[in-house]
């Protein structure tokens, strides 16, 4: 589920998107980005590339809290690291309920709680981290072999979302999350009608934070957040243990992905892995950098709470469905001929000229009957 | 049916794996099963590092049935295996100081490649020898 949004009148028709898609999901198409829904991963990296900010991930809005009798705030532990002190912290919790939060609840001791999970899930295989909806989403697109190796545990927001849910069980609540990066904006029912998801309403930090920063006076409330769930959100951070292999940047992951693909790393127990770098904390939509928050670690924690979950709320039921490919394998092979007897005909320096990602999509559209060889620029010029 | 045949460079540590890649590539393209995928990439990977380290190259030849069945032959001119039980048999290892130093030449490869091959087939001489394993897709 893509939560892009392109902008047809900044869009300078540069290409910079399409060639940028690791999942090869854009193309351009009658003049306009086109975004495959299916194989985005919400990586951020179209939007970095697009230099008339023609791209943007976006969140619901805080009128959305008007639709509920009791609204509750979930805050990850990466908005919080991003904060310099404990006073800073309680300001925080603060402005957010003076935002209109009936509740403001901290992940930090769930998250603390997913990653015990996820490290003693086994002893004897190599498994995947799922925490993050990114890295679960290229694994789905670019490494469906890897499937069966990613945890089949749940998201720290959605079970955080289910307790609640249970808590108030005949109220009409409303649970809204904090997203850092594109990716979680996708884990609720809205914005993106992703109804399966029990967080309601995914908020973007982005559009959040210049609202309350003005609000953020001193409180006396008090919140307490768990050093050990704020530590698991950053490479640089968590615990170091000999059978965990930890990384962070989108190249290193495909590396490392790749790597696993051919079980090279089954020496390991778990594969955690950051797209973002530094971590969580270096999430695309935060208001500071990564490396100056980790700093922040110890002086906003007060306990190391790792909080005690019911066994079920573990487990993952939202996953997206795969499409199953109906075709016999001679028709599979049989296209994959045909695709290949076009793509000989093509240059084969994946310009993007056409508005397609690359020769090889070239040649199944021309196998498709959607597109001809006249479409392809290059074999155009040479014809002149 | 499908037919592809791949090159494989005597010592060539800067490209391996890379033929590996592009079969599993190949076989993810056309859209077969991952399960299935990932056994056939550990046995080529294996055995394409087999070729580089120990037996001169060769050559690789993956042959897909229409129904389903993908054979892959590795070809090399190598000098051949002088004692097929004992290079059977698990951590037993005649890797070189450079591949060591890469971290190959564990003496798992060919306990490996049968355990996650559906058959396996080898045959050596002096001359070289031929590995051919199948996956029913």
């Amino acid at each position: 589920m893509s939560v892009i949004t392109y902008t047809l009148s900044k869009c300078s028709k540069c290409m910079r998107c399409v060639q940028a898609c690791p999942t090869k999901a854009i193309r351009m198409q009658n003049n306009r980005i086109v975004i495959d829904k299916k194989n985005c991963i919400n990586c951020f990296k179209c939007i970095n590339a697009c230099h008339h900010k023609g791209m943007t991930a976006q969140g619901s809005t805080l009128d959305d809290i008007n639709s509920y009798n009791y609204t509750v705030c979930l805050v990850p532990s990466a908005l919080s690291c991003h904060l310099e002190s404990k006073q800073k912290v309680n300001a925080l919790f603060n402005a957010l309920k003076k935002l209109g939060f009936d509740e403001i609840i901290d992940l930090s001791p769930v998250e603390a709680a997913v990653f015990e999970k996820a490290k003693n899930y086994s002893n004897k295989e190599m498994y995947i981290s799922s925490f993050c909806p990114l890295v679960n989403n290229l694994i789905k697109v670019k490494f469906p072999v890897l499937q069966e190796k990613v945890l089949p545990i749940n998201y720290p927001s959605e079970i955080m979302a289910k307790i609640i849910r249970d808590k108030y069980k005949n109220e009409q609540i409303g649970i809204f999350n904090l997203c850092e990066c594109a990716a979680k904006l996708a884990l609720a029912k809205y914005p993106y009608q992703n109804l399966k998801y029990e967080v309601d309403h995914a908020l973007s930090i982005v559009d959040i934070f210049p609202k309350i920063k003005s609000m953020m006076v001193d409180s006396n409330e008090e919140v307490k957040l768990s050093q050990k769930g704020l530590s698991v959100t950053s490479p640089f951070t968590i615990e170091k243990n000999p059978n965990i292999l930890v990384t962070d940047g989108f190249d290193s992951i495909l590396n490392i992905l790749e790597l696993a693909e051919f079980g090279l790393l089954e020496e390991y127990n778990l594969i955690r892995l950051y797209p973002c770098y530094g971590g969580c904390i270096g999430g695309h939509l935060m208001w500071g950098n990564a490396y100056t928050a980790i700093k922040n670690i110890d002086k906003i924690a007060s306990t190391q709470d790792i909080m005690q979950i019911d066994e079920h709320y573990f487990i993952k039921d939202n996953d997206e469905d795969i499409d199953v490919d109906q075709r016999s394998i001679k028709e599979k092979i049989k296209y994959f001929n045909a695709v290949n007897l076009q793509l000989e005909n093509l240059p084969g320096y994946d310009c993007t000229a056409c508005g397609l990602p690359t020769c090889r999509i070239m040649a199944e559209e021309i196998v498709n009957g959607h597109k001809t060889l006249n479409d392809c620029q290059i074999l155009k010029t040479k014809e002149k | 049916m499908l037919n592809k045949d791949f090159e494989v460079v005597n010592q060539d540590y800067q490209n391996m794996g890379k033929v590996s890649s592009q079969i599993k590539k190949m076989l993810l393209e056309i859209g077969f099963d991952p399960k299935i995928l990932r056994r056939i990439a550990v046995a080529s990977y294996e055995a394409e590092i087999n070729m580089v380290i120990h037996a001169y190259g060769g050559n690789i030849h993956m042959d897909v049935d229409d129904d389903g069945l993908i054979t892959l032959i590795f070809h090399d001119l190598g000098p051949g295996i002088p004692d097929l039980t004992k290079a059977m048999t698990p951590g037993w290892s005649t890797a070189n100081e450079k591949a060591r130093n890469l971290g190959f030449g564990a003496g798992m490869g060919l306990v490996n490649i049968k355990r996650v091959s559906d058959t396996f087939d080898i045959k050596t001489s002096p001359e070289g020898t031929i590995l051919t394993i199948s996956f029913k897709g």
